[in-house]
């Protein structure tokens, strides 16, 4: 089975940037992503008290590699700034408030590109 | 048509490096860089319109054999195209048929052209050939060059991506497998398209979705794939897991998916049956497994590869190795054909192929490569500049 893709959840922007280190993997959530979000993470519909009016999305990655493709190279964050979350909390190990939030997206990905991983596509 | 010595440029590699070109000094494995600085090929002007009138014809007829393969239905079962693939080629040819770029491969001679075949949907060997070796002849100071390709590049944007609304994001994708070639292409070819005033963004195609409830592909962002440049071949893209979706995406493809009935070599036995013995084609026949030719030189060449794989020559029923061929399983799956074995020039020990780029329908420029010791000419070979004069 595939799987699913994820991604973090930031209050600030200046966290994604320390994760991922590129303005373009950083995008600011919409209204509707962020009412949703808030009302996922505390079961409040349009969030309650501990909903934030800015959040940031980092990149798509998978589960079992936080990383990205990004130009011609490989983004592998060595921390992990995304907000706590107290729902469907992927927890690590170093320390329960460095949580990353999984938002699977609504796209099935991994669909193309399979043979291109072991064969050249130019001619 | 000349294999001439010029003066070595003292800063060549920054030369190459300022415009992208920074793959111009990976080392082929006789420990030379891709780019040979220091010699160059020199034709005539009766030379160059040769080339450039054989690269506009050869194309006319390649664009025919399209269309009767497309309106007949009958696509020969060497393609192997799947019912979704035959459903993608007949809509892009019946909705937006224009196309952005081809490199026809040419053994010349200086006299006569013999077509090879046509990378007609992913070539690469682009920025070398457009940017690179332009400035090689400013620099020198040598009198002109056939090669309008960037200029026509430019152009053509307006034209394939016509029709769709203003500011639509055109997407840019390769494969995170590819090298630095292939994305450095691409990044020439996103160079074009910000110069044609699109908006672009570029993408991994590995990282693509497909989001089912709005039937689109999706990028990252989850943003709908409108247009997209793809240097990824579309026998892949039909034969992997969300090849079965493309028919049901409003994608514009660039290239578009009836190109991949010119980019196999299914294509020139093709061209063979309806152009038999025109002058700038090679007798091509479809291979039958178990069965050689017992008379004449044959080369023998998978219907779906790249990179001069899998290429070895027949002689009077046995089949021998060619040098700087490799060869790789899965390029066995969609079986061979043979075309007619033609040699190469040698010019100072080195045989050249000619890569003629055809952009938009136009004949736009040539670009060169050469092989010393292999007679195939792969992903080793070198890339030589040229001039000509009047």
């Amino acid at each position: 089975m595939e799987e699913a893709q994820q991604r973090d959840v930031y209050t600030k922007f200046e966290d994604c940037m320390a994760d991922w280190g590129q303005q373009e993997l950083c995008v600011q959530l919409g209204k509707a992503d962020t009412a949703q979000f808030a009302e996922d993470t505390t079961g409040v519909q349009g969030g309650g008290s501990g909903s934030h009016s800015i959040l940031f999305w980092g990149p798509h990655y998978y589960p079992s590699e936080r990383s990205v493709l990004y130009g011609n190279r490989t983004i592998t964050p060595t921390r992990n700034s995304a907000m706590s979350r107290p729902f469907h909390v992927t927890e690590h190990s170093s320390a329960a408030s460095k949580t990353s939030v999984s938002k699977p997206s609504a796209a099935s990905r991994g669909g193309f590109g399979s043979t291109g991983r072991s064969f050249s596509a130019g001619g | 048509m000349e294999r001439l010595n010029y003066t070595v440029r003292p800063d060549w590699e920054n030369r190459c490096n300022g415009v992208g070109f920074d793959f111009c000094n990976i080392l082929s494995k006789d420990g030379t860089p891709y780019w040979t600085e220091g010699v160059g090929y020199k034709f005539t002007l009766a030379q160059i319109d040769h080339l450039e009138d054989s690269t506009n014809e050869l194309h006319a007829m390649c664009l025919q054999t399209v269309e009767d393969i497309i309106k007949s239905g009958d696509y020969p079962v060497e393609y192997g195209l799947a019912d979704h693939a035959k459903t993608l080629i007949e809509r892009s040819w019946s909705e937006s048929p224009s196309h952005l770029y081809g490199r026809f491969d040419f053994a010349y001679d200086g006299k006569s052209i013999k077509m090879l075949e046509y990378n007609a949907d992913t070539p690469t060997g682009l920025l070398e050939a457009s940017v690179a070796q332009w400035n090689w002849i400013e620099d020198l100071g040598l009198p002109d060059q056939f090669n309008s390709i960037h200029e026509k590049l430019i152009e053509r944007w307006s034209v394939v991506t016509a029709g769709l609304p203003e500011g639509t994001l055109v997407h840019f994708l390769s494969s995170k497998g590819g090298g630095r070639e292939d994305w450095g292409t691409l990044e020439y070819l996103m160079d074009t398209a910000l110069q044609a005033s699109l908006q672009l963004s570029e993408v991994a195609i590995d990282n693509l979705g497909w989001d089912s409830r709005n039937k689109a592909f999706v990028d990252l962002d989850d943003r709908p794939l409108q247009c997209a440049f793809k240097l990824y071949p579309w026998e892949w893209m039909f034969a992997e897991r969300s090849g079965r979706s493309l028919p049901r995406a409003n994608t514009r493809w660039i290239e578009p998916a009836w190109k991949a009935l010119l980019s196999s070599k299914a294509l020139l036995p093709l061209l063979w049956q309806k152009y038999q013995g025109h002058q700038l084609l090679l007798p091509a026949h479809f291979h039958k497994e178990g069965s050689l030719p017992s008379s004449g030189r044959w080369v023998k060449k998978p219907i779906y590869a790249r990179e001069g794989a899998n290429v070895s020559l027949i002689e009077h029923a046995v089949e021998y190795e060619l040098s700087g061929s490799t060869y790789i399983s899965k390029y066995d799956e969609r079986g061979y054909i043979l075309q007619e074995w033609v040699d190469l020039p040698v010019f100072d020990g080195f045989r050249p192929i000619i890569g003629s780029w055809v952009i938009g329908d136009k004949s736009a420029g040539i670009g060169i490569r050469e092989e010393k010791d292999n007679l195939v000419t792969g992903n080793c070979s070198h890339f030589i500049p040229h001039s000509f004069v009047e």
